[in-house]
């Protein structure tokens, strides 16, 4: 039946919605993409002066495109699970018309000529793009706390006073908060995984290559991976498939056939092989009490659907992998920014400043032994990934440190195991999996051969519902 | 010489050959404290034991 749909916002005020459940309601014409959008700006306007998950509101662009997507759904032209789904980017995402950051000051006045390959695949299936979300400057920092960026710190939904993770800092709180139904981050050594983490929402790092990262300001260009931040497993399933695939942009865009990632969602898990990997070597902090028990319970519940669970050694240990990410990352980000820390760094965070002073003392040779080290580990790694269908690691050892603790803030950054995952290429998945006794989220790590991002939902999603209290939300 | 170990001097001069003859003593004793970091960590990345093994980039014709 085609026709108008009665709008009112009141009936969605206040309701955070999951893209899931939000989608089924608009396809079936029980909600507007109008009343969705002026439900999320309602909100943004309502908790984002505490929260600082956005840099820019894109308020009328987002009620243009939204009074679109109604209309084409009276008339009958739904395009899929992502129409009129409101969403948010970090700010290094870019926009044609609209201002990119980058959470930095070398860009408050720069406005992008070009559209992310992803925004455009995301508007073109009726998604509605709400703003630009909170980071770190380029996507940089180690959690030390500076206080010397352009736009306010972002805040933890769950407790403002505690570290959002980064570097997609608004990204992670926006979705746990609702001031996006989801949001795009990218990921270098674990800037999807580890807001996702200190948020209690799913971060994906896809298989390296998958999804497209033309359009999006570069870290570091053979690390750096695009992907989703949602409230759920499937939510990230659901959007994976909307932005996934070839890109002729990027020239490290993987030719592979785009799957259904959503086919294993509530599937069983029965039969399936799940690597445990427990050792990260001994500088590796201990985890966290809640993180470990939690992490043990996941096992439980995926034991309790059937899997076998065997137990995997990496073959090098965290300091390891996070060398390789340091030296190719301090090497690449110079080569990024190298003409602006000549003529302008004064104007770069401290954060940014010093990545690229520690490029300028980096020798040839040490660059080259870690991108030598970086083939032989993503061999290495690959051959134990491959025992199994999929892996579960922790993704960080502590909960999200209240902002006053710059020690704890670097030991949450730095002393994850995340970057083994940049380092390899394989997906990962931070997924929720309870909370500490402050009420702060808990997570884990689920990793997935190279393209086999389908099997890592599969498996996440029991983790998800046997753990992860989707039911529960901040309290703002 | 102990590899990780930059003065403030060594670290002005390199600075200087590099095209940063502006830095501030300042910046010249973070940049020192840095270096010294970045030394250390890339003597601790193992070197590979063939000469074929190629870096991670290395680089392939467009397809």
């Amino acid at each position: 039946m085609n026709g108008p749909i009665d709008v009112d916002v009141s009936r969605v005020r206040g309701q955070l919605w999951t893209v899931a459940d939000a989608s089924r309601m608009v396809a079936a014409r029980r909600i507007s993409p109008v009343e969705l959008v002026e439900a999320y700006l309602a909100r943004i306007a309502v908790v984002d002066p505490r929260l600082n998950s956005y840099v820019t509101v894109l308020a009328e662009r987002a009620r243009a495109q939204a009074r679109c997507a109604e209309h084409d759904i009276a008339a009958g032209r739904w395009k899929g699970p992502l129409h009129g789904i409101p969403f948010g980017v970090k700010d290094n995402y870019h926009v044609a018309g609209v201002r990119t950051t980058g959470g930095s000051r070398l860009m408050l006045d720069h406005i992008a000529d070009q559209t992310a390959t992803v925004i455009e695949k995301l508007e073109a299936q009726g998604a509605i793009l709400l703003g630009k979300m909170n980071t770190w400057e380029y996507g940089t920092g180690t959690g030390e706390i500076y206080e010397d960026l352009p736009f306010p710190l972002a805040r933890n939904a769950w407790n403002l006073a505690h570290f959002t993770g980064g570097s997609s800092t608004g990204v992670g709180t926006g979705v746990a908060a609702g001031t996006a139904m989801f949001g795009l981050g990218s990921d270098t050594g674990g800037s999807i995984r580890l807001p996702a983490a200190a948020t209690g929402v799913a971060g994906m790092k896809a298989t390296y290559g998958l999804v497209s990262r033309a359009g999006c300001l570069p870290n570091c260009w053979s690390l750096d991976v695009t992907g989703p931040l949602t409230w759920t497993v499937e939510d990230s399933a659901i959007v994976l498939e909307g932005i996934a695939g070839y890109d002729p942009r990027d020239p490290q865009s993987a030719s592979v056939p785009v799957g259904s990632y959503r086919r294993g969602i509530g599937a069983s898990i029965k039969g399936l092989c799940v690597g445990v990997v427990r050792d990260f070597g001994p500088m590796a902090p201990a985890l966290a009490t809640a993180v470990a028990t939690n992490l043990e319970r996941a096992e439980r519940a995926l034991r309790d659907g059937g899997a076998t669970l065997v137990e995997l050694t990496l073959p090098a240990t965290l300091e390891a992998y996070r060398h390789v990410t340091s030296v190719i990352n301090w090497g690449e980000s110079l080569s990024i920014h190298e003409t602006d820390f000549m003529e302008r760094r004064h104007l770069m965070g401290r954060a940014l400043r010093d990545k690229m002073a520690s490029g300028f003392a980096l020798r040839a040779v040490d660059f080259l032994a870690a991108t030598r080290m970086r083939r032989q580990l993503a061999v290495a790694t690959d051959a134990v990934v491959r025992t199994c269908d999929a892996v579960l690691m922790p993704c960080t050892f502590s909960t999200a440190p209240p902002f006053a603790d710059q020690e704890k803030l670097v030991a949450f950054t730095m002393h994850a195991a995340t970057s083994i995952l940049n380092v390899s290429g394989h997906p990962a998945l931070s997924v929720a999996t309870g909370f500490d006794a402050a009420g702060l989220p808990t997570s884990a790590q689920v990793v997935g051969r190279y393209f086999d991002e389908a099997t890592v939902y599969r498996v996440a999603k029991v983790i998800e519902d046997a753990l992860s209290e989707r039911s529960r939300r901040p309290t703002l | 010489m102990d590899r990780t170990t930059w003065t403030r001097d060594e670290m002005a001069a390199f600075a200087a050959a590099h095209g940063l003859a502006d830095a501030s003593p300042e910046e010249i004793e973070r940049m020192a404290t840095l270096a010294a970091k970045v030394t250390d960590v890339g003597a601790r990345i193992p070197r590979m034991p063939a000469k074929d093994h190629e870096p991670a980039n290395t680089f392939k014709v467009p397809q």
